[in-house]
């Protein structure tokens, strides 16, 4: 009953109708091909998204939770609660999550794909040891998250190694600053999201690079464009599909973040503090640490709304770039 | 393509399917759902089991080698036992909450389970426990145990008994007896009070022992697994509490327990602790005071263990500290001396199948013989009053013991887990004003935090 | 004559800049291992000097002993290596059929693949938790706190990403070849197996290394789809060294070295392919 509900089912089905109808054998290939992929989804992702959902208008407490799905409907209180009750618990503190979460994903989004297309540039040279060079600047891709947030948590203390080369090295700050409480506790998250996602970025940007044809810069030098008219005159142009396609994974990748900040704060149970909480750690805190499932659900039904209106401003701005076959 | 084609494609995959899935399969065992295996377990009988039975145990990492610390105090039972078997699963205090909740209300978990003290009402409440009420006499009931131990295996206002007391987590001050040599102080009178432990600091503060300078007192901040326990014992010190007397009403935020959080947050606001650490957790404060860097601290019993332990085996026991180090309860306040008192409790899991034989094992782990041998391997305070005294021959666990005889409890109410995770958030926040990285320090903004959290944890009781 | 001068320098510095973002990159990887090399006290105190006093060798021992840490590494590899092949045997079949069919309703399947990626994961934690107790109670098959659950879970969570990755590339084979391939006498399925498999084997190579290191990366569903030793994986098991009380820095981040190097020794001996495969198929992005 729960499948029916499911916006792809009509979509698919009917098409399986008029399948036998125009008698297209070809594509019996194809559905065959993707319905693995398409049960797995329905169970992993539809059902239980459909059951987040109906638990969004349900009073799921720690005393209902065992009823689960027959546990109290009340319609849209979890929501008003969440959008207009000031005292609600689960509501405290989201402020700070929602605006961390708005700086953390701006800036590590735009710096891993500024980052990321200037190395790729500067890689896509020859010079020896170019292959080493490039391997070499891959390897924070594939530290696991959680040794990242213990890693960096390591770095950033007072009395760290990034203080000691911050000041005692480099001298530009006459201060050992805080990195891990306070204001700073921002950069403390965006640096190593940054340090660990944008070699992958740059790896794609350079797979783009490498297909962009001499011959297009061969003709703007002729007509005297110089290397900054040809970035974006050619290059830029060149690799918006991959821009497009890239900056759509950031920012959900950056939007749902939660490893780093979890495991460099409290080993996972405690508070990243006023500038560290994300919307993902601030809601597993609320939700479960109160109990509240209920509201939670609500709170992460918005929050994939957002995601969705995001991603329809995305989809907007990128449309022409999105026809690849 | 033809029909045959497409059955042999489907066949291919079922069939690796199944190769994969089999292969996931068969190398699980049957190790992992011990708890449902043995279904002749008799369920009326008392004492040791006679049948074969599989238990599960769910732990927290309560000592560097949690599980094999646990079957090493188990050994002999399970040696006289040889048709018990135990498994063992140590959970993360991080994720245990999560973890233990969903166990709950799903009623899938272990036999046995140990509980933060504080979190005993709330998986109690619902109703994820086994109310232990009747068993309890046999172990002696409330008269082995601590008050405000044995205060947290109940809820608040009711009767029934839920938990017994594993171990207790009790906080004393540890010092350096060689700085205070130094400063011409004396251990019996220095940490008297506030006024003079005070004055004691100021004197220790830049003290230098073996050419090190150090700072008087060693204070975690935010950055703490224990943000609330390390505020609260100043808050009854100063005549504060929690809560009012039938926990309806927020009391944390008034006159005194300001004053009580004034007075230690002050310390760190007037140079005696180094503001750098308020950025640590615990371990790094007590890794501070094991290098000579601060004079003074707050921990427990754990540490006494850990200079007791080589370096090789991760202790500190090379170090000057720990040959020069005292342990003495926590100055008295206004309102006399106070600490904070934690620990776990052991717990029968409501969906057991072998509660007779998950019984056992709690009786045996309080047993003074497993209660004695789980402190030495673990270096907890044993909960059992008996065997913690028989420690204070050693005059570092005396002062400790003693320290107990004062010590406070949180309100034993089921909500109290989501209060502290709300303490936590506002009292992390007090941390940051001390440290001078948002806002600035006095009276008003601190009492701000406090009204704040004050509000949230309202919330939650009214809920 | 000058220019030329002008092209020398910019080639050496350029290059210089290349190998200093190289040493600021690999940095933290170095002071990872080198912190996993002392002993406890020190990492506490937190270290600025360069020098390793006295390599603590034992750590890399005592981490096996102090917690039971080489099951969960045995776990991770299982359950990671049968979500690897599970992920990459439907992305491909899904992927090609995604680049070679134009079916009814491909465009809204191409789109929830993608949109699969936009639920957030705290959503759905919760109900297939308590969705995997239910298929124990209605068919007896245990999924919480089994491999196969952990794999089904990640499987289904890692495919659409891949099958993204992988279409892209079969998209950018040519269909000529498969067509001649026909006309020699091959069906769909022998031009797809002797045509397009080797043809996208770096492709395949490049979305395996994804599906793995992103499965080897996750948290929130280990921590709660697991409950004992025998199924969770090294982020829950990793966590044990330290918290309230336990406090072995020294282990946690031997431990980390241990968890890192084997991806990356791993990702070195495939990265020629990574890269090609990347280079080939994410260009169309």
């Amino acid at each position: 009953m729960e499948i029916s509900r499911n916006p792809d089912t009509p979509e698919v089905r009917k098409p399986f109708g008029a399948r036998f109808k125009k008698g297209f054998r070809e594509y019996r290939v194809a559905y065959l091909f993707i319905l693995p992929t398409f049960l797995f989804m329905m169970l992993v992702h539809v059902l239980p998204m459909i059951q987040g959902i109906v638990m969004s208008f349900l009073k799921l407490n720690q005393f209902t939770l065992s009823q689960y799905l027959k546990a109290p409907f009340i319609g849209l209180k979890n929501y008003s609660e969440l959008l207009f009750n000031e005292n609600n618990p689960v509501r405290q503190g989201l402020g700070y999550a929602l605006r961390n979460t708005a700086i953390y994903s701006v800036v590590v989004t735009i710096s891993v794909m500024i980052i990321g297309l200037l190395v790729a540039i500067l890689l896509n040279r020859d010079f020896p040891g170019r292959g080493i060079a490039r391997a070499a600047m891959l390897l924070p891709w594939v530290v696991p998250s959680y040794v990242v947030g213990v890693l960096w948590g390591f770095m950033w203390q007072k009395e760290g190694i990034i203080n000691y080369i911050l000041v005692d090295i480099l001298h530009l700050m006459s201060d050992k600053p805080f990195w891990l409480i306070g204001q700073n506790t921002i950069w403390a998250i965006i640096i190593p999201t940054v340090w660990r996602s944008w070699p992958f970025i740059m790896i794609v940007f350079l797979a783009g690079l490498q297909t962009i044809p001499d011959d297009l810069y061969e003709a703007a030098k002729i007509d005297g464009a110089g290397r900054l008219r040809q970035f974006f005159t050619i290059t830029l142009p060149m690799l918006k599909p991959i821009i497009a396609v890239q900056l759509l994974f950031q920012i959900i990748n950056n939007v749902y973040s939660y490893n780093i900040v979890a495991m460099m704060f409290g080993n996972g149970s405690g508070y990243p503090g006023k500038w560290g909480d994300l919307l993902m750690t601030a809601l597993t805190r609320q939700t479960f640490g109160y109990w509240s499932f209920g509201v939670g659900a609500a709170a992460s039904f918005l929050l994939m709304g957002a995601m969705l209106i995001i991603v329809g401003i995305w989809y907007r701005i990128f449309r022409s770039e999105l026809r690849v076959d | 393509m033809s029909k045959k084609r497409i059955s042999l494609v489907l066949l291919t995959i079922i069939v690796m399917m199944s190769m994969i899935l089999s292969a996931c399969g068969g190398s699980k065992g049957s190790s992992s759902s011990g708890n449902q295996t043995d279904k002749n377990a008799n369920n009326s009988t008392t004492g040791a089991p006679q049948e074969e039975v599989t238990l599960t145990a769910w732990i927290m990492p309560n000592s560097p080698k949690p599980d094999k610390d646990f079957m090493t105090a188990m050994k002999p039972y399970l040696d006289q036992n040889p048709n018990v078997k135990l498994n063992v699963t140590v959970l993360d205090w991080g994720s245990a909450w999560t973890k233990i909740t969903t166990a709950a209300t799903s009623g899938q978990g272990p036999d046995i389970l140990q509980l933060g003290t504080t979190w005993v009402p709330a998986i109690a409440a619902m109703n994820g426990i086994e109310d232990l009420t009747d068993r309890v006499e046999e172990l002696g009931g409330q008269a082995n145990y601590l008050p405000a131990s044995w205060k947290t295996t109940m809820i608040d206002g009711s009767s029934e008994v839920y938990g017994v007391p594993w171990f207790v987590d009790a906080r004393a001050l540890f010092y350096r007896k060689d700085a205070l040599d130094k400063a011409g102080l004396d251990p019996a009178t220095a940490f008297k009070d506030w006024d003079t432990f005070k004055q004691t600091l100021s004197k220790l503060n830049g003290i230098e022992i073996e050419d090190q300078k150090m700072t008087a007192f060693g204070v975690p901040g935010k950055n703490d697994w224990n943000v609330p326990h390390n505020i609260f014992p100043w808050i009854w010190a100063a005549g504060g509490s929690v809560f009012n007397e039938d926990n309806t009403k927020v009391t944390f935020n008034d006159q005194t327990a300001l004053e009580g959080v004034m007075y230690y947050t002050g310390l760190a606001n007037e140079g005696l602790v180094e503001k750098a650490s308020l950025e640590k957790n615990s371990s790094q404060i007590e890794s501070d005071f094991s290098d000579g860097k601060t004079a003074v601290m707050v921990s427990g019993a754990w540490m006494i263990k850990n200079f007791a332990t080589p370096e090789e085996d991760g202790g500190v026991g090379g170090k000057t500290a720990a040959q020069n180090y005292g342990v003495a309860a926590l100055p008295a306040g206004p309102a006399g001396p106070s600490t904070f008192i934690g620990g776990s409790h052991l717990t029968i899991f409501k969906g057991s199948k072998h509660k007779e034989a998950a019984w056992d094992i709690i009786k045996y782990l309080s047993s003074d013989e497993a209660q004695l041998t789980y402190s030495q391997l673990s270096g907890q305070l044993p909960g059992k009053r008996s065997v913690m005294e028989s420690l204070a021959s050693d005059p570092n666990y005396k002062a400790l013991v003693e320290a107990t005889n004062y010590g406070m409890s949180y309100p034993s109410i089921p909500q109290w887990g989501p209060c502290e995770t709300a303490l936590v958030k506002y009292f992390g926040n007090i941390w940051d004003i001390v440290a001078g990285v948002s806002g600035t320090y006095n009276e008003a903004s601190i009492q701000k935090q406090l009204d704040d959290a004050a509000n949230e944890v309202s919330a939650i009781l009214n809920q | 004559m000058n220019t030329r001068i002008a092209k020398k320098l910019e080639y050496y510095s350029l290059n210089t800049l290349t190998w200093v973002i190289v040493a600021v990159v690999v940095f933290p990887i170095f002071w990872m291992v080198k912190v996993s090399l002392h002993t406890n006290g020190e990492i506490l105190q937190g270290i600025t000097s360069m020098a390793i006093p006295e390599p603590q060798w034992l750590n890399y021992k005592n981490l096996w002993e102090t917690i039971n840490f080489g099951q969960y590494f045995k776990n991770s590899l299982l359950i990671c290596t049968a979500t690897m092949l599970i992920s990459c045997f439907l992305a491909i079949l899904a992927g090609y059929a995604l680049a070679r069919y134009r079916f009814p309703g491909s465009g809204l399947f191409g789109i929830s693949v993608i949109g699969t990626q936009m639920i957030p994961g705290i959503m759905f934690l919760l109900p297939i938790y308590l969705l995997f107790l239910n298929i124990k109670d209605t068919l007896g098959l245990p999924m919480v706190d089994t491999y196969w659950g952990m794999v089904l879970v990640y499987s289904a969570f890692y495919t659409p990403m891949s099958i993204w990755i992988i279409r892209s590339f079969f998209v950018s084979i040519p269909k000529d070849l498969e067509e001649s391939a026909r006309i020699d006498g091959c069906n769909r399925i022998q031009a797809f197996v002797r045509i397009i498999l080797p043809l996208s084997l770096p492709g395949i190579i490049a979305m395996c290394v994804y599906i793995f290191l992103t499965a080897w990366d996750e948290l929130m569903f280990a921590w709660v789809l697991t409950t004992t030793p025998e199924v969770q994986t090294i982020p829950v098991g990793i966590r044990l060294f330290v918290g309230q009380y336990t406090n072995r820095y020294d282990l946690l981040m031997s431990a980390a070295t241990v968890v890192t190097l084997p991806v990356i020794i791993t990702f070195f001996l495939s990265q020629k392919y990574f890269i090609s495969g990347m280079t080939a198929g994410a260009v169309k992005g």
